[in-house]
């Protein structure tokens, strides 16, 4: 057999004997991408850890005590939900509406086109909506409802916020070298407190090689690296070596099983969202269709928030404060991933409600 | 037809609707051949289109698009290190087989279940190489890495698949 020529014409077979299925819809892709750019843009960086009360779940609890890598036990399957199963409860403190592109931060309307924004206790960092030809996107920073800066040529664009959301870090790209900037956001202006300028951080995200910016400290401290060294560097100092280890391949302290963590913004807790299989369904793929919380490190706390049955289908989950999770509820369809409804879970209370959106009847 | 595109005219750089329109078949077919199965090929294949549009004023002023979607696409199913469904959907009990396209006799297919079973970067370079036609230089800058380090990867999976018919046969003598 000529084993070259074999392969060549083998996947040459395969591929064209495929049924291609027809294209995503383009807006689709586009508002995941919106997502996943906010959701990704902005990690918290505390390590600190808070006692908490034990668990108990609002709609079921599958209480793991004694058993940290064990799954949620299935439940049986409810009458379907919809968003008035849960009490109605506030709406979503920050929120940008994909039609109008309105930014809204505690129910005020921001002028301006906005892509999406995140709240980090009192700060909030908008995302415009990109107009420029190359593609750079102005990042919006209000301290409560108001603005006190814009950031613009950001790497990635990705800004750091420290534990106390009262320092912000990020990269600029100059091409050549990207230059890492610290600033406060406590007063009514973004203050600069320092930039450092390294060649490796110029931003290329396929390229191991390359550095980034990883955490900024409560007091300045950022500490940046990739594969190969890690990096501390506080303004006015001069950068040193440090292990980055630790903070490379996201947070510690959960069961092996549980993928990405989110901390609060305290790193008092990590929440993941977990599958809500059918126990009579077989092998291949269930959906997310429950949240898990754990104190890092501390296994008895964990508890299990399942949604109920008309639910199953959570496509992502950002903490709203300190204790509440906000979980992004898609309609299940797979083909157009549009986002149709919010549920906020505490992680006190053990009870979710649903969260309406700001200017929604 | 493999994710390539013909050579660049002065026409305006395509927008991402267009792109999307005009390279989902390619697209997703070389997510096909690489994942082996339709559920992770669609997921590659979208997953490849958000950081396309995410990174769309570099895409469309590149010199070849494609070459960049390629890289975003062989980058992306290389480095996950578990099921691609696992942001959303995750794996349980068993891992899905590999499809055998509608219309194939199995038996004709010797060496395509052995290409699904290898390692993802032999199974990357395999497809770049015989599928997509490229060289190892364009390999290399797909993956990220070397020629050299491309032609060792190579070489281990063409070993591979010679040691896999072999036990085949013997395993049917």
């Amino acid at each position: 057999m000529n084993l070259e020529q074999t392969l060549t014409d083998e996947l040459a077979s395969v591929a064209t004997g495929i049924d291609v299925p027809p294209p995503p819809a383009v807006a689709a892709v586009v508002q995941q991408a919106e997502q996943s750019r906010t959701r990704s843009r902005v990690r918290w960086t505390a390590t600190t850890l808070l006692a908490a009360a034990a668990v108990v779940a609002a709609v079921v609890v599958g209480n793991q005590i004694g058993r940290p890598n064990a799954a949620p036990s299935p439940t049986g399957p409810t009458s379907t939900a919809t968003m008035g199963t849960f009490p109605l409860g506030s709406p979503l403190r920050t929120y940008v509406d994909p039609a109008k592109g309105t930014l809204y931060i505690d129910g005020t309307p921001q002028p301006g086109a906005w892509s999406d924004a995140v709240t980090l206790g009192g700060l909030t960092l908008g995302y415009g909506r990109t107009t420029s030809t190359d593609g750079a996107t102005d990042i919006g920073v209000f301290r409560g409802t108001e603005r006190i800066g814009v950031l613009h040529d950001v790497a990635g664009p990705v800004v750091k916020v420290s534990p106390n959301a009262r320092t912000i870090a990020w990269v600029e790209d100059h091409h050549t070298t990207g230059v890492i900037v610290v600033a406060d956001v406590t007063r009514s202006a973004v203050h600069e407190l320092g930039r450092l300028s390294a060649a490796t951080l110029v931003a290329k995200p396929d390229d191991e090689s390359g550095e980034q910016l990883i955490t900024v400290g409560d007091d300045g401290t950022v500490t940046y690296g990739g594969v190969t060294s890690g990096h501390a560097w506080r303004p006015g100092g001069a950068p040193r070596a440090t292990d980055i280890s630790s903070l490379m391949y996201g947070p510690t302290g959960f069961p092996s099983r549980a993928e990405e963590v989110r901390l609060d913004p305290t790193g008092s807790w990590g929440a993941w969202l977990t599958d809500a299989r059918d126990p009579a369904a077989g092998g291949g793929f269930a959906s997310w269709g429950a949240v898990t919380f754990q104190q890092p490190g501390r296994p008895a706390t964990k508890a299990t928030l399942r949604m109920p049955a008309g639910f199953s289908d959570v496509r992502d989950l950002y903490w709203e404060s300190d204790t509440d999770v906000v979980l992004d509820i898609s309609s299940g369809d797979t083909s157009t991933e549009l986002i149709t409804g919010h549920v906020r879970c505490s992680v006190l209370t053990r009870r979710c409600e649903s969260a309406p959106t700001p200017g929604s009847p | 037809m493999a994710l390539r595109s013909p050579a660049r005219t002065d026409l305006p750089p395509p927008s991402y609707e267009e792109y999307v329109g005009a390279r989902w078949t390619a697209l997703y077919r070389t997510a096909y051949l690489l994942t082996g199965n339709h559920a992770d090929a669609e997921d590659l294949a979208q997953a490849t289109l958000v950081k396309a549009y995410l990174a769309w004023p570099k895409v469309a002023a590149a010199s070849s698009p494609d070459a960049y979607v390629r890289r975003i696409l062989t980058n992306a199913f290389v480095s996950s290190r578990r099921p691609l469904r696992v942001s959303r959907e995750r794996l349980v009990d068993q891992a899905p087989e590999v499809d055998v396209p509608a219309g194939h006799d199995d038996d004709r297919l010797v060496l395509w279940p052995h290409v699904a079973a290898l390692p993802p970067r032999q199974r990357a370079v395999i497809v770049l190489r015989y599928y997509e036609d490229l060289t190892e230089q364009q390999i290399a800058d797909a993956l990220g890495c070397s020629p050299g380090t491309v032609k060792s990867t190579a070489s281990d999976a063409l070993r591979a698949l010679r040691g896999r018919i072999a036990q085949t046969e013997g395993e049917r003598s």
